[in-house]
């Protein structure tokens, strides 16, 4: 370890067109640690090193340099490569405003202000009581709802038993004027559905709503496996390995719900896709180069899939029931898709670095999304809608799951 | 044409990069302020998109690049 006690450290600067920034570091601190602390974008500075010894400052690629390791350096100047005001958007200096109801505060949220005429972006560090949450779902499910269900239609909804089903359905139960009938429907299958149904049933009592459970068997129906056959589960990662059930999850519910709203002779069905899903949906889309998903509100052959929480934050939500929400945590598995993975970190940090953002976005891409609508086909093979030409191996893999009957041995 | 604005404004802010701001907000007290939800929600949910310029030039100016690159 160099012994850095009796030298003094370089200065080290970002340089902004908008003024000169000192960052504070320590003798053992690398140049993208210091970066990252300040939240200063590592990509966007250009390294440049002033010699002790008098000179012209050297272009210097030095990221993974501590500042003990710069013996000769009297300041490292940290160019900004394009001339806007980087800590703009900074929520550190934000502005605290107390819940409605003091002491009972179950989370809290990051609003951002943005201001185009003065050129501000205003952070408020909100306390929410379940209360507000609960007022911020109902108004959100509101709006969605009443947009997309006629009055009076019948809705059916998927439940989990977590806390996004129940804040769904609390914000469906204050649409009384709307005059929808609800319909909730859990599925069983595997260990964490099933986890959730006494929690269903335990919501839908308090809501004065009738649940349906559809048992496994019903379950592997949907797709054509015969009920005495391998666990679903059991199927997916011998055939999938390394790959998230979240998938063929998703796919299930649907269907599932599809199949509940013809018997009840509805088009409508609800999930609790919220804003960071929405989002993570539509970014791997338009990364991939395909237009985005209709919403809030996406026609699916015979059924259009509604989505009331499209711009809540599941930290919101999270507030309304918190002792749901944890339950739910709780019986999570791990994802291991890398793309999965990548499309919610990513939004993730933009709503963490940007909070007044990712609404826009959601908003944009909603906006997008409804001009020319994605269409779906049905596709004989594999018995439900889709909307691309699936590949022959894929197509194959997936049958193979489907038809994989037989127990396995041992 | 440079009319719109003055040399002694260009050149200060021309300037700002020499000079030592505190872009970071350092020792940051703890500032409150009073709003509800429904005024909070207002910004969050609907609040006016931001256009790339502060007068919306991009709408004239922007088949090259509509945030201004050059």
């Amino acid at each position: 370890m160099t012994d850095t006690s009796s030298r003094e450290l370089p200065k080290v600067s970002v340089v902004t067109s908008h003024g000169r920034q000192l960052l504070s570091g320590g003798a053992d601190e690398r140049l993208i640690d210091i970066l990252g602390r300040n939240h200063v974008p590592w990509s966007a500075v250009a390294a440049y090193v002033v010699p002790k010894s008098g000179g012209d400052p050297r272009l210097s690629p030095s990221l993974d340099r501590t500042l003990a390791d710069f013996d000769d350096a009297s300041e490292i100047l940290l160019y900004f490569n394009r001339n806007v005001n980087p800590f703009n958007f900074s929520i550190e200096n934000f502005k605290t405003i107390e819940s409605d109801n003091p002491g009972s505060e179950a989370t809290e949220y990051v609003y951002q202000r943005l201001d185009n005429e003065t050129g501000l972006a205003e952070s408020f560090l909100k306390k929410l009581s379940p209360e507000e949450c609960r007022q911020i779902i109902a108004d959100r499910v509101g709006d969605t709802v009443r947009a997309a269900v006629p009055q009076g239609a019948d809705l059916v909804v998927g439940v989990s038993g977590g806390g996004d089903s129940n804040a769904l359905l609390y914000g469906l139960s204050q649409l009384a004027d709307h005059g929808i009938r609800v319909h909730p429907v859990i599925l069983k299958g595997i260990p964490d559905w099933d986890a959730g149904v006494p929690r269903a049933e335990a919501l839908c009592e308090k809501y004065g709503l009738e649940l349906t459970v559809m048992e496994a068997e019903e379950v592997k129906q949907l797709l054509g496996i015969p009920a005495d056959s391998v666990d679903l589960i059991d199927r997916f990662e011998r055939e999938f390995q390394g790959d998230d059930f979240e998938f063929l999850g998703t796919l299930l519910i649907r269907l599932a719900l599809s199949k509940a709203a013809r018997d009840l002779g509805t088009p409508y069905i609800a999930t609790g896709v919220n804003l960071e899903d929405i989002v993570c949906e539509n970014l791997y889309r338009v990364t991939t180069g395909l237009k985005p998903a209709s919403f809030p509100s996406r026609k699916i052959g015979d059924v259009t899939l509604v989505l009331p929480l499209w711009l809540c934050p599941k930290r919101i939500i999270d507030g309304c029931f918190p002792k749901y929400s944890l339950e739910n945590y709780d019986a999570r598995y791990p994802c291991f898709s890398l793309g999965r993975n990548l499309y919610y970190s990513v939004v993730y940090a933009m709503q963490s670095q940007f909070p007044g953002y990712l609404e826009q976005v959601a908003r944009g891409l909603s906006q997008l999304s409804q001009q020319d609508p994605v269409e779906y086909t049905y596709n004989e093979q594999l018995g439900f809608h889709v909307e691309r030409t699936v590949p022959f191996p894929l197509l194959r893999k997936f049958q193979k799951m489907l038809s994989g009957a037989q127990p396995a041995v041992g | 044409m440079r009319e719109a604005v003055s040399t002694a404004v260009q050149s200060s802010n021309f300037n700002l990069k020499n000079e030592l701001v505190e872009l970071i907000p350092s020792g940051v007290a703890a500032e409150r302020a009073v709003m509800g939800v429904r005024e909070l929600e207002a910004f969050r949910a609907a609040g006016s998109f931001v256009p790339a310029s502060k007068h919306g030039l991009e709408v004239i100016t922007g088949a090259s690049c509509e945030t201004g690159a050059q």
